[in-house]
Formats: structure tokens, C-alpha cells, sequence
């Protein structure tokens, strides 16, 4: 039997089975944390997100970290941005009474209870973190959290997508260009890697990747969430970059 | 049963005093972000640069990027990413403003 090129992490991690998760995501430095959660803006068109509120407390000071944010159900009025950042949150600039879903890629937050830092990496003690060049693993403050990524053209300017065809490799290269040196061998690959999430509480993050048609007319917005997908809005033909940050359901 | 985190599994976890970690599907990707200050209306945007040579390069072009802008002033142009190379894309967005990044998928180093 043909063996892949890169085996699952359950060959190796009991995390992975108990926890659900499939496989683990890396990244480069210690100690950094992907958090998310939902936020709406009921006074005026700012609304600020402490990561106190964020986190229900367990993380209360991140000194550095990306934020994106994505207002969901409606289109957005105001174009959405963040302002003052600081090492206890971020300020949401959009629509009064929008909701908005944001994603914190945070690295080195001082947790309550911290522990003195150990020097050895994810890759010192993971065969499998090895194997992938993993420095280290994100941390979390929920069990079972899955962050995973895909794209998706627009056909029209509202359009039903699924996760389940947005994760699908049957018989795909994973790669845009063909022949590039990352595929999943015959028989190998998982034919859908999400076919639906555990409930409706998952973050989703979008992103314009393509330079057909110019510049952005309508900021992509999801409407309609459900377990298996969304409606994507935005404009026709683009692609589009779609971050999902939640629990999925096998 | 007793209820386990995966810091009771993982010694780096434990280590960084993580109760969990965060998962994926795909297999052997990573997440990195930085922050950019847009210099014109398309700057290219070099991971060796914006990394300090953590990443060189990406494994392949399937990578996923995200963009918020996170500086003041409305927004005038919604930021997107184009161009996807192994080892950088464009960012179209406004002069001097500064935006947030974060990207999903192999690194190749």
C-alpha cells in the first residue's frame, strides 16, 4: 500500500485523536495563541474588545498580535477596521448594532498562572512537529478548536458555499498551480476535510486574493451561517481567502 | 472518566502554560502574521522581509492571507491580496496606512 508522503499527526500524537482535531497547526515562535470570538458594536460605530472579555478572563495582556476582524449577516456600511491597539485589546471601527467575528494571532501574553519557559521547542519533543519544521503549536484556551483555511471563487455576488467542497482534495494537487511539489498521493488524501462544524459559534474571517477586477466594490460579508457553510457576498468572479476559527464536527 | 487538556499530553504545551492548542485539517501547515505599513497603492509583500527571515518562502502558492487594516481614518479601499508567489504577494491597499497580516499554509524555509 502506498504510504504518504506526510503521515497524519495521530501516527504519533494522542492529542490529536482525543481532541479531534485531525492535525495540529504550527507555527514560528513560543508561546502564541490564536483567539477569536464575537463582538458587536451597540453604541455609536466603535465597540472596544478587551482580551479580558475575549478570553472570559484566562488571558488578559497580549503585547504583540495581528488582528483581523469580519463583520457577519450584513453587508458593512462603514468599512470595518481595527484602531488602538494595545497589550489589553483593540478598538472595532463599523456599523452601530453590526456584529463583527475577530481572530487574534497572539504571541507571548502573560497568563495569570504563568510558568517559567522551558527552552526546548515543539520540535525538541514532537516527532511529528520534527518532521514538519514545527517550532512550535498554537495554543488555545478551548478544547477541540480548529482554525483551517481555503479559498473560494464567487460565482455571482451571493452564492451558498460548504465547507465540505471548500476542504475538498479528491484527486486535487493542493497547490493553485499544477505540478507544484505538494499534492496528496492517490488514495491518500481525505476526500473532505470538514464536512461540518460542531455548531454555529465559529469565527469567519474573509480576504479578497485575486487582482481580477480591480479594486474591492463590495466588502465580502457571510450571511446565513449554518453548521455546513454560509453565503459568501462580495463581488463576482473573485477569489476569495476565507479563515475559519471554531469546533468541527467529524 | 478524568477530563484531560492537552497540556496533560503535551510537554511543550505544558510548557508554555497552554490548556489547549489549536487544531487544523490540512496537514503540515502553520500560521504567522506581521504588521505592514502600506508604502503605495500595490507594495510587494517579501516574507524574508516581513519575517526577519523566519520564513523565506512558502511550500507552494495555495497559501491563505488575510488583511484588516488597523490604523486610523474610514476606509477608502478595502485591502486585498493578489499575486501569490512562493516567496511573496502583492498587497493593494491605501498609502501609509498600516495593516494587519496573518497567513495560513506550508512553509517551505
Amino acid at each position: 500500500m502506498a504510504k504518504s508522503r506526510i503521515d497524519t499527526f495521530s501516527t504519533y500524537c494522542p492529542v490529536v485523536e482525543e481532541f479531534h482535531i485531525k492535525n495540529i497547526l504550527g507555527c514560528l515562535q513560543k508561546k502564541q495563541w490564536l483567539i477569536s470570538g464575537p463582538t458587536i458594536i451597540t453604541v455609536g460605530q466603535t465597540k472596544t474588545v478587551t482580551f479580558d472579555d475575549l478570553t472570559g478572563g484566562l488571558l488578559i495582556d497580549i503585547p504583540t498580535f495581528e488582528v483581523v476582524v469580519q463583520k457577519i449577516n450584513v453587508a458593512p456600511v462603514n468599512w470595518t477596521y481595527i484602531t488602538s491597539k494595545s497589550s489589553t485589546g483593540f478598538v472595532v471601527n463599523g456599523d452601530n448594532g453590526a456584529t463583527y467575528h475577530t481572530v487574534v494571532f497572539g504571541t507571548g501574553p502573560t497568563k495569570p498562572f504563568s510558568l517559567k519557559q522551558n527552552p526546548k521547542w515543539a520540535k525538541d519533543y514532537c516527532p511529528y512537529c520534527d518532521k514538519l519544521k514545527y517550532n512550535g503549536v498554537v495554543g488555545s484556551i478551548f478544547k477541540d478548536n480548529v482554525a483551517f483555511s481555503f479559498k473560494w471563487i464567487l460565482s455571482g455576488t451571493s452564492q451558498i458555499i460548504d465547507f465540505k467542497t471548500g476542504t475538498d482534495t479528491t484527486g486535487k494537487h493542493v497547490g493553485v498551480i499544477a505540478g507544484v511539489d505538494d499534492y496528496f498521493e492517490t488514495g491518500q488524501q481525505y476526500p473532505n476535510l470538514v464536512t461540518m462544524m460542531a455548531n454555529t459559534d465559529y469565527e469567519i474571517i474573509i480576504t479578497k486574493t485575486t487582482d481580477a477586477g480591480g479594486a474591492v466594490v463590495l466588502p465580502p460579508w457571510p450571511s446565513a451561517i449554518t453548521k455546513i457553510g454560509f453565503t459568501l457576498n462580495g463581488d463576482n468572479a473573485q477569489e476569495y481567502d476565507i479563515l475559519i476559527v471554531g469546533q468541527i464536527q467529524f | 472518566m478524568k477530563q484531560r487538556w492537552v497540556r496533560d499530553y503535551c510537554p511543550f504545551a505544558k510548557d508554555q502554560g497552554f490548556d489547549s492548542i489549536t487544531g487544523n485539517v490540512y496537514p503540515g501547515e502553520q500560521i504567522f502574521g506581521f504588521t505592514h505599513t502600506q508604502v503605495a497603492a500595490s507594495d510587494i509583500i517579501t516574507f524574508a522581509t516581513e519575517t526577519h527571515n523566519k520564513v523565506t518562502y512558502m511550500k507552494n502558492t495555495a497559501y491563505k492571507v488575510q488583511v484588516t487594516k488597523v490604523s486610523s481614518g474610514s476606509v477608502v479601499t478595502v485591502g486585498y491580496a493578489y499575486e501569490q508567489y512562493k516567496n511573496y504577494f502583492r498587497l493593494y491597499a491605501e498609502a501609509g496606512e498600516v495593516y494587519d497580516i496573518i497567513i495560513i499554509g506550508k512553509i517551505g524555509y
